[in-house]
């Protein structure tokens, strides 16, 4: 027999409300909110249905000392949803939240603005066959949250175009936040959760999402602390899983996490994806910020299992990759890294120190990767393609670097590595902008446009070109020949455009043979192990090329 | 005259465990202060002899008279409970006389009358009531009588000795009551329970020799130690000559125990939001144990040993 519930109160304590929907078929769905301490109160209008299904809702506006809001629905078949929030010191959540239960599986989902000295919202999807998937976002130490999020279990579809509000909102509000109407079309089976939310945090902040499900991993997150602010559209998910809108078609049959997010903040900073897989695959992608600047249109995901990508990649064991910009100022790095369970690393990372930007693609995969018409790799491999320069900055003859590359902070550059999982083959390939020079007034430093590093190690094939065993590597870079790309047209023509001074560097180590190089005409490659072409074969370690005139 | 020999021998032993719900009788922590009583009695006596003791005991995880409350944060709505264990709000705002587990109240009464007239006497008794936790082994209450009892004229040594443990309680999570990790993998609640065991004696006797022990067990830190009642009772006569008179010794038992439907257990994701659960409550088991051993006559051995013993692990 279907069942609908209201219940509520007072006690010496505080208010709390709620409703309860319980349908024929096992079917739950509840809506609950309450606040404490003294003037607190619930102004709430909650709604349930049974019959079919079983259904709840809330509009509720929550003040207190403290203050929580949630809702959730469950199925006969384990599939259970929800989502909350809660605030606590001088707590105030106005929130929409629902939840509901059917057949297929459950779901819950929330708008809400949070407020308070510490705040969370989030919420979690658990599949009866346990697979699960969450998101969450929180403050400390005061801020605001607005944030939309929900979390879904069992086998469905969704797209953010639909007809509902909350679909309407959600890509309108991508659509101003990041300039980017963000359309996702997902299908399900399994657990997923996603969010699109904004935290003002002056000490604190933090939104991630993360999934799992046979022994499959993947979380993504982003964080300030200090002053600053996230806007992030976050989503993971774990099971059979497909998604269109980011890249098209992306199919994964484990856990997988991504956000396309922006970050900002005065002494903060840190944007992270990770996935591990049930066999100890590990890919992680990161971009970190320290001091005044921000990073933008930051596209960043992670999986592990079976993943496709818009059929041209795919990867059985854990991935990452990230595409982003990031202005410093005293500030930088971006890196991805992968690793297999036999200990095959492939790394690679971009950094700056000082006054810079960085826009970088980059990713890193552990586990059997195939590039459709490239290659494969089975083993780990790291990549990037990345522009790395340094904004306008004026500097008094005889103090180059100063105000650069401060103290002893690490230069910029940009740096890919594989390895064996013995360590026996290296390769390592590195383009380094670290000797500023000129003799009198300012000068504007001109770095790469153009920075293309891969490096990868196990038994690599490049399609119609080389098969390689051990660890291989490449890196090509295009220097601007002027300041003329410097961003501010403003003061640009104060400056003497100086002949960049950079370095490119490639190594190798075979056990203990090793070989380097540091001459270079925009191209380097690195091997280690055995490489054979078809005509030629080279074993040990070599790079190239070498410069004639040694 | 009519001779009888009458030999008895009991040994009772209660299971619970029943397929598809487990048994509750969590016992109960001790209060923050604890007492010990502990009492020696001996005497050897030719004419009269008395002795007469009582002790009730109650100890409740909320104040004493009212009513056992669900765990906190919990809502009664119609036939189900709404309970929402870890979420710090609604744990505040439901936290005024409610506990995190589900109230519990123990009762415990043991008493004992004797009197012997005109005869020859020989009493001891040790009894000692500790209200402090205890361990598998120890006892809450334990007492030990050895009486010899003769007369050369009408004399008669009349004794009864009673002993009782009453518990009732609301449903825990059984990670809050229970130490062990793993058992919540049986039963994720503990049930509610009302359940009570009384085990007991009464002689009548003209000559004989009696010796008694009883004790129970129902204070303890956590829940992994079952809940105890023993009882035993062995008469015989002195010398060669049987006992004469009347012994009985008795055992009964009411056991209710509860079960929980969990209808559905939804997760919060943020730790202080905690994980709400749906349930309905209710009787899935009534147990009733009645046994009463009477001898009359001339008795060489009359011997009972009973043991009663409830709980999630035994």
């Amino acid at each position: 027999m279907a069942e609908t519930y209201d219940f509520g109160g007072a006690t010496g304590n505080g208010e709390y409300s709620g409703t309860l929907a319980v349908d024929n078929s096992g079917n739950v769905a509840f809506t609950i909110a309450a606040a404490t301490g003294p003037g607190s109160s619930v102004q709430t209008t909650q709604n349930s249905n049974a019959g079919g299904g079983a259904s709840a809702t809330q509009e509720t506006r929550a003040v207190g000392d403290s203050a929580f809001v949630g809702s959730g629905a469950a199925n006969a078949h384990g599939d259970t949803a929800s989502t909350a929030a809660h605030a606590f010191g001088n707590a105030e959540i106005e929130s929409v939240q629902g939840a509901i239960a059917g057949g297929s599986g459950a779901a819950a989902g929330q708008m809400t603005e949070l407020t308070g000295q510490t705040a969370a919202a989030g919420s979690l999807g658990i599949s009866g066959s346990g697979y699960e998937a969450s998101t969450t976002t929180r403050i400390t130490d005061g801020g605001v949250i607005d944030t939309m999020q929900g979390a879904a279990a069992g086998s469905f579809s969704y797209n953010t175009a639909g007809q509902a509000n909350s679909n309407t909102f959600f890509t309108v509000a991508a659509d101003q936040i990041f300039g980017t109407p963000l359309v996702l079309y997902v299908d399900v089976t399994g657990a997923v959760a996603g969010q699109y939310s904004e935290i003002y945090a002056e000490n604190g902040g933090q939104a991630s999402s993360s999934a799992n499900g046979n022994g499959n991993f993947a979380t993504t997150q982003a964080s300030v602390t200090g002053e600053g602010s996230i806007g992030t559209i976050q989503i993971a998910g774990a099971g059979q899983i497909g998604v269109e809108g980011l890249l098209d078609g992306i199919s994964a049959d484990g856990a997988v996490a991504g956000q396309f997010s922006g970050l900002d903040s005065d002494n903060g900073g840190s944007v992270s994806s990770r996935a591990t897989n049930s066999h100890g695959y590990e890919a992680g992608t990161a971009a970190r910020y320290y001091g005044e600047g921000e990073i933008w249109g930051c596209y960043q995901g992670a999986a592990a299992g079976q993943i496709g990508i818009a059929g041209m990649a795919s990867v059985d064991g854990a991935a990452a990759g990230q595409a982003l910009q990031l202005e410093s100022d005293t500030g930088g790095s971006v890196s991805s890294s992968a690793t297999n369970s036999h200990g095959y690393v492939a790394g690679t990372g971009a950094r700056y120190y000082g006054t810079g930007f960085i826009d970088t693609v980059q990713g890193a995969a552990a586990g059997q990767a195939g590039i459709t018409g490239l290659g494969s790799v089975d083993g780990a491999i790291a990549g990037q393609d990345s522009a790395v320069w340094q904004a306008p900055l004026t500097v008094s003859s005889g103090q180059i670097g100063i105000g650069i590359n401060p103290g002893d902070a690490p230069q910029s550059y940009a740096y890919t590595h594989a390895s064996s999982g013995n360590g026996y083959d290296q390769v390592e390939l590195e383009t380094r902008f670290n000797e500023m020079s000129t003799s009198t007034g300012p000068v504007v430093g001109v770095p790469a446009n153009n920075i293309v590093q891969c490096a990868g190690a196990g038994r690599i094939s490049v399609t119609g070109i080389f098969d390689a065993q051990g660890a291989a590597g490449f890196q090509g870079t295009e220097f601007s020949g002027s300041g003329l790309d410097a961003p501010d047209d403003q003061v640009k023509p104060s400056y003497q455009i100086v002949t960049p001074s950079y370095r490119m560097t490639a190594s190798a180590a075979h056990g203990s043979t090793h070989d380097e190089t540091d001459y270079s005409e925009g191209y380097q490659w690195a091997v280690a192990g055995m490489l054979t072409d078809g005509d030629d074969t080279i074993q040990g370690a070599a790079v190239g090329p070498h410069d004639p005139s040694v | 005259m009519k001779k009888s020999i009458i030999i008895i021998t009991g040994l009772l032993a209660l299971a619970f465990m029943v397929t598809g719900f487990a048994c509750a009788d969590p016992s109960i922590p001790a209060t923050p202060e604890t007492q010990g009583i502990t009492t020696t009695t001996s005497a050897q006596v030719s004419g009269w002899f008395d002795e007469e003791q009582d002790m009730s005991w109650q100890i409740s995880t909320s104040p004493l008279g009212s009513s056992l409350t669900y765990p906190n944060p919990s809502i009664p709505v119609g036939p189900y409970v709404i309970y929402v264990p870890g979420n710090i709000v609604l744990e505040e705002v439901f936290g005024e006389g409610n506990t995190t587990n589900g109230g519990v109240l123990y009762s415990s009464v043991y008493s004992e009358q004797t009197s012997a007239t005109n005869g020859d006497i020989e009493y001891s008794k040790q009894f000692s009531a500790e209200t402090g936790n205890q361990l598998a082994g120890g006892s809450n209450i334990e007492a030990e009588r050895l009486i010899a009892f003769s007369t050369d004229t009408s004399g008669r040594l009349v004794s009864s000795e009673y002993i009782m443990v009453d518990g009732v309680g609301q449903f825990s999570l059984t990670d809050n009551v229970l130490l062990c990790p793993f058992a919540s993998d049986a039963s994720e609640f503990v049930p509610q329970f009302c359940n009570m065991a009384e085990m007991g004696s009464d002689l009548d006797i003209s000559t004989g020799s009696v010796s008694t022990a009883a004790s129970d067990r129902f204070i303890a830190a956590s829940g992994d130690y079952p809940v105890d009642v023993d009882y035993r009772i062995r008469l015989t006569g002195i010398g060669d000559e049987p006992a004469e008179g009347s012994v009985s010794a008795f055992m009964d038992a009411l056991s209710q125990e509860g079960k929980i439907d969990v209808f559905i257990r939804v997760p919060f994701d943020n730790p202080e939001d905690g994980t709400l659960y749906l349930l309905r409550t209710g009787l899935a088991s009534e147990l009733r144990y009645e046994e009463l051993s009477s001898v009359h006559g001339q008795i060489a051995v009359f011997d009972k040993d009973m043991h009663y013993e409830s709980g999630m692990r035994r």
